[in-house]
């Protein structure tokens, strides 16, 4: 699957939309959402929404994330923000302030 | 996502588009479809299938596809045959290739750099004098 990468000195301003899976090192502000899975690596910060199918997130977001898919939080990942999701995944040492909604 | 995040690439696919500000130091390639304005240090290239309106502020500049806007490039801009732009272009080197559309002004730095033509002219002269 062909995947687009926004790289670590990367400043995105603004509404980012796609069907591919997505990958984020670099800052984002504004709203994300891809139809693919979605990846925010380790020193990202996003400052957005973020509506994908499945999420990963190891850096650092403040917004809402939407999930169609599973959301999985690695440690040392910082959220701020609501989850709604159908399966989540939080691993030791992740930090979240918020509220999750696990549909079924 | 196993994949390793590719260092110093940024890369948007074809079906992904984004509006707004892109800022950054690092190579971007651009597939998709982008509108707003886009600033890098390093080299831009908008793919085939990307277009692109935005101004633009880069090093050099691959055109492949279609752009709507202005460059402001520090290196070379390429259009190729493929290239569709409408847009001012602000570089020293341009090239052109036959093919592609273009429509804008274009603005070099030749007049500051009277002599070399005529430089180039007498070497290739003195190239003929010796094959003879």
């Amino acid at each position: 699957m062909p995947q687009t990468t926004i790289g670590k000195s990367l400043l995105l301003e603004g509404e980012l939309k796609g069907k591919d899976g997505l990958i984020i090192a670099g800052k984002i502000k504004g709203s994300v959402e891809v139809s693919g899975a979605l990846s925010v690596e380790k020193e990202a910060v996003v400052k957005a929404d973020i509506k994908a199918s499945n999420v990963k997130i190891s850096g650092e977001v403040k917004g809402d994330i939407s999930s169609t898919g599973n959301v999985h939080y690695m440690e040392n990942c910082s959220v701020t923000g609501n989850t709604t999701t159908s399966r989540i995944l939080i691993e030791d040492g992740a930090t979240i302030k918020g509220s999750v909604h696990i549909n079924i | 996502m196993s994949k390793k995040v590719q260092e110093n690439i940024t890369t948007f696919h074809k079906d992904i588009s984004f509006n707004g500000k892109v800022v950054g130091d690092e190579k971007i390639i651009i597939a998709g479809h982008i509108e707003g304005s886009l600033k890098t240090s390093q080299d831009l290239t908008i793919e085939k299938s990307g277009t692109v309106k935005a101004d633009i502020i880069s090093s050099n500049l691959i055109l492949n596809g279609t752009l709507v806007g202005n460059v402001n490039s520090k290196g070379v801009v390429t259009i190729t045959k493929s290239g569709r732009m409408v847009g001012d272009i602000k570089s020293k080197n341009i090239i052109i290739n036959a093919g592609a559309q273009y429509k804008g002004t274009i603005l070099t730095k030749a007049n500051s750099k009277l002599n070399s033509p005529q430089k180039r002219s007498a070497n290739k002269n003195s190239r003929l004098k010796t094959k003879r």
